[in-house]
Order: structure tokens, then sequence, then C-alpha cells
């Protein structure tokens, strides 16, 4: 197995998001890098490729902060989805380990309910789980374990501060102005690590 | 003549509502604005707009993102109402 000493964490993050400051603050110290991400995939991987320098280094977590729905969280979407596969497949020829860290590494997909499915008769229709299958692992090919997380449900903070809180439901304002923004199916109240659905590429 | 437009916040898919569809969606829309307070902002949560709703009249054109299929936001001036005609929106987005 190759070296890889230096696992590289990255916070992606739409710039108009509410804790943006506290992320930028915080990411650091919980050895991220994290930088301003507006949905263009090209840079992003740009970004990604100018810190993978070395031989040494490998992509272990990816974390996309951004507004979600199902279908969507920051500039991914379904329409988008084997374009970002397709991107996010090419570090291979990068770094250690071809780019991504063994045996396995994360993205972490950081807006409401994007573990949860678009089409409530149908549960594999998430935005999260469809770019899993547009990395799927082939040993020939794509040799590289990657676990896709959406949310499963209304979603606060982040993954990289750990201090993520999901809520079926999610209302705002006191009656009669309030809005109520209804559960989607599968969603759950939860915190921390609960407050995801994995989807492997394997 | 009015013509609406409902596309997906990433721009596909886009539909164009016909006749019958237009005039649901119209009645809908005149009778939550006319009976139902409006609050103002966008959702403080991380949410994404499902779809963006353009309508295109003789006078003018608005614009309306549509949030967790239930929450209808007039893009220019920020004022949300609870819109659960949303769903069907969806419904025809995504058939």
């Amino acid at each position: 197995m190759a070296n890889c000493s230096e696992q590289i964490k990255i916070i992606a993050m739409e710039k108009r998001m509410p804790d943006w400051d506290r992320v930028l603050t915080t990411a650091r110290g919980r050895g991220y890098f994290a930088f301003e991400f507006d949905g263009d995939i090209i840079d992003l991987i740009t970004k990604i490729r100018a810190l993978l320098d070395s031989p040494t280094k490998c992509l272990r977590i990816l974390e996309i902060d951004g507004h979600g729905t199902p279908l969507s969280c920051n500039g991914l979407d379904l329409s988008t989805v084997p374009i970002w596969g397709q991107q996010l497949m090419t570090l291979a020829p990068l770094g250690c380990a071809r780019g991504w860290c063994e045996p396995e590494c994360s993205i972490y997909l950081s807006g409401c309910n994007t573990g949860l499915s678009h089409i409530p008769m149908d549960p594999n229709t998430s935005v999260a789980q469809q770019l899993a299958e547009a990395m799927r692992f082939n040993p020939a090919t794509f040799n590289h374990h990657i676990t896709v997380y959406g949310s499963k449900g209304y979603l606060s903070g982040t993954n990289m501060n750990g201090d993520e809180v999901t809520e079926r439901e999610y209302s705002e304002g006191i009656w009669p102005f309030s809005t109520d923004h209804p559960a989607k199916k599968g969603a759950s109240d939860a915190t921390g690590s609960k407050c995801w659905l994995p989807y492997r590429n394997w | 003549m009015t013509t609406i437009k409902v596309r997906a916040y990433s721009g596909t898919p886009t539909i164009t509502l016909d006749a019958g569809q237009s005039k649901l969606f119209r009645d809908e829309l005149k009778r939550v604005r006319k009976f139902y307070p409006a609050s103002k902002g966008l959702p403080a949560a991380k949410i994404g707009p499902d779809c963006v709703i353009t309508i295109r009249t003789g006078r003018g054109t608005s614009e309306y993102q549509l949030f967790s299929r239930a929450v209808l936001v007039e893009t220019r001036t920020k004022k949300k109402w609870q819109f659960y005609f949303g769903l069907l929106l969806m419904e025809w987005l995504y058939p």
C-alpha cells in the first residue's frame, strides 16, 4: 500500500451560508482546508489538485457545505451528477494512492435532506446516492472505496465541526406568519453521526 | 397572454404549464396572497430551492422560488407563503 502520510480534509462552502465565518475560523484547528465554493466542479477539482501536490498526500474527506434538497447540494444536482462523478474520479492519477486515501474516503453533502429520496415511492433517488453510483468502484478503472453521506433531515452544522443536527420537519416564524417545511420520507431528528445516511460506491 | 415556466433550480428539467395548469396555479397563488399573511426572508436552514417559477404577463415578469415543495418565496421581495400547491408543481416537473 502507498505511503499516504498526509491525509487531506477539505470543506468547500457556499459563501452566503450563515455559519461561513465560524467554519473558516474552526477549519484550521480541525485539520481542514476550507474554501469558498460556488458550485463549479471544475474550480473545485483545480483547488483539490493544488492541495494534492506531493506523492504522500491523498484526499480523505471532502465536505460540500451549502443549501441542499433531495435533488441538489451547492451546484451538485441530478443533472450534474455524472459530471461531478467523472471529475472527482479524475483525482485518481494524482498524488498518493492515486488521489484518494485508502482504505476508504468520505464525501459529505452538508445540505438539507441530501440523503433522502425526492420520489417518495423510490428510496434510491437522493443526490448522495446518485453521486455514489456515479463513482462506482471498479478494480480496473476506479479502485477506490468512497462513501457519500447525505443528510436525513433539515440540517444545521457541519460534519467538520461535529455539531450537525437534523430535524425531521422545519418551521419558521410564529403563526399566522409561520411557514412549515414538511418532512421527507425517511427523515428523522438526529445529532452527530446519526444525521447521515451512507451510500457506498462498492 | 400569461406564460408560466417552472424549472429545476439547476436549470433542467423545465416545463411550461398548459392553460389548465396555469389557471390552477394562478388561482392558488391569488388565494394564498389574498388570505395568508406573508413573512419575509429566505429559509434560515440549509434548504436549497427546488425550482424557480417565472410568470410572464403583458405587464411584466415575476419570479418565485419553491422550497421544500411547500414554501413559496417571491424572489424580488423575499416575501414567503405556505404553498402546498408546490407538491403538485414538483409532480409536474418530475413526472
